[in-house]
């Protein structure tokens, strides 16, 4: 192979492992959930899409939540190993 | 919530004031509680740090947070509607004097909260947080977090106009402080823990985590004892200061919130017995803290078999969760307040938007969780990961093997009574 030293050089190790990494995003996508929910009282007037909107935006938070939990996880396996 | 202050009567003031010096002793017995779930070798750091905690905490919301909690407050004008997000008032607490009584009864309210929620996460932190740490972490709540929410919720801030701006009820209800109390001590707890990491030897490379149970059951069940007490004066004068409620009804607020504890404890004595043979001890007391932390949003709004019911589901909730956290998520929380304050709180809020009778209600409780799982949880763990790198969490692996009370204090809190010998001695 023509550029075969490529290879032989070591991976490049993240500034911050993976896990942690999942914990920041989850944190980063939790505030977006709630700027639905506020979003939600300023667009709508009628009752029923505010209380979607709410609702979707909680949904939003509990996604983070579960991706900076499974980040905990993660994280505790690369401190393990 | 109706941000305007009502003028209080006489004898309403001074209810309320010998109401709120009842409050302490819920401080005490989650202080007691904090220390029997830990390990006999911290003991002594640990109730010595409930201490420090609260005078901490005390001091630093008196010269800077209680700057943020009240007056007009910064607003921004958004689609028309003003969005107050932080108070202002005079500086080192300024004119308090001279403040009407119902100022100063909400402040002497609001440093008794903080006192409390600053001991929630140290109880989390137990066993490898230095007593550096939990002092800069109740520092930190004091001065950012606490009056912030505290305003949001109590100080004519956003949430509590909800109902006025956006039609939602009588905007986000919090009447014994549920959300600014009980549930950002529950997600400060959260940010600690994992921050913090878990005790040495809870989660080894293969099987199950291991059990590190309290040291001392009879602490942990006098102190829900204690907490009873103060949780009574504190949703009663809640219910006079937030929701404005006439003297009449404070007995049934009262009732309920002996109610929903009642009805949390048996229902964790009920699900342990059929879990494991037998009811264990602190799963019960954290299930009956669980039912008076819902209680706290919801006794003096719902109605006494409302808060049986809503004391029940948090009795359940409470020892399965504290399971699914150790044994699914990798979560060491030795006094289970992330199970208790947070989702405890977060169920009692909800639970105001099912029974309120207001129209719109449940749409501004669901609104103030948002706002609580989605600003405060992130900026609380923000601000915490930030302090990590100036002021370490974490004990060094020594001081954790030897015990914090030799580490850090010099000595033990039973120093003539050998319990069993361990590494440390070898």
């Amino acid at each position: 192979m023509r550029y075969s030293f490529v290879k032989a050089l070591p991976p490049i190790a993240p500034v911050t492992p993976k896990g942690t990494q999942m914990k920041y995003a989850g944190m980063l996508v939790m505030p977006a959930g709630c700027f639905l929910s506020i979003a939600a009282l300023v667009l709508f007037a009628d009752a029923a899409s505010r209380t979607a909107f709410v609702l979707c935006g909680l949904g939003v938070e509990a996604l983070g939540l579960v991706v900076a939990v499974r980040g905990h996880m993660e994280a505790r396996g690369e401190g393990l190993r | 919530m109706n941000p305007i202050q009502p003028i209080l009567t006489d004898a309403a003031f001074a209810l309320c004031l010998a109401l709120l010096l009842l409050a302490p002793l819920a401080i005490a017995g989650v202080a007691l509680i904090n220390t029997g779930l830990g390990r006999c070798r911290s003991a002594a750091q640990a109730l010595l740090g409930n201490l420090v905690l609260v005078a901490v905490s005390a001091i630093v919301f008196a010269l800077v947070g209680a700057t943020f909690i009240g007056g007009a407050g910064h607003v921004f004008s958004l689609a028309g509607k003003p969005w107050n997000w932080l108070g202002t008032a005079p500086y080192l607490l300024g004119g308090l004097g001279t403040a009407p009584p119902h100022a100063q009864l909400a402040l002497l309210f609001e440093f008794l909260a903080i006192a409390l929620a600053a001991l929630i996460p140290w109880g989390s932190g137990a066993d490898r947080q230095r007593l550096t740490a939990g002092c800069a972490v109740a520092a930190v709540m004091a001065a950012t977090v606490f009056p912030m929410l505290v305003h949001w919720v109590w100080g004519g801030g956003w949430l509590s106009q909800l109902g006025m701006n956006f039609g939602l009820g009588a905007g986000f209800l919090d009447g014994g402080g549920a959300a600014a109390m009980q549930v950002l001590g529950g997600i400060s707890a959260l940010a600690v823990v994992w921050i913090a990491g878990p005790r040495k030897g809870k989660f080894p490379k293969e099987g199950l985590s291991t059990a590190l149970p309290g040291h001392n059951a009879v602490y942990v069940l006098f102190g829900c004892l204690l907490a009873l007490v103060g949780w009574l004066g504190w949703n009663l004068a809640g219910a006079l200061l937030w929701l404005h409620a006439p003297l009449s009804a404070l007995p049934v607020t009262a009732i309920n919130t002996l109610l929903s504890a009642s009805g949390a404890v048996v229902a964790t004595f009920a699900v342990t017995r059929f879990r494991f043979g037998k009811p264990d001890a602190s799963l019960c007391a954290n299930g009956w803290l669980a039912g008076l932390v819902a209680s706290s949003a919801c006794a003096g709004i719902v109605t006494p078999v409302q808060s049986l019911f809503v004391g029940v589901v948090a009795g359940i909730i409470t020892p399965l969760l504290v399971e699914l956290l150790e044994l699914a998520l990798s979560i060491d929380d030795p006094s289970g307040a992330i199970s208790v304050h947070a989702v405890g709180g977060l169920w009692g809020l909800l639970a105001v938007g099912f029974f309120a009778p207001q129209q719109g209600q449940l749409l501004a409780q669901l609104v103030g969780i948002s706002a609580l799982l989605g600003l405060v949880l992130p900026l609380v763990y923000l601000l915490f990961w930030l302090l990590n790198r100036f002021v370490p969490f974490r004990v060094d692996a020594d001081g954790e093997r030897i015990g914090m009370d030799l580490h850090e204090l010099g000595g033990g809190a039973y120093p003539e009574f050998v319990i069993h010998r361990d590494e440390s001695y070898r």
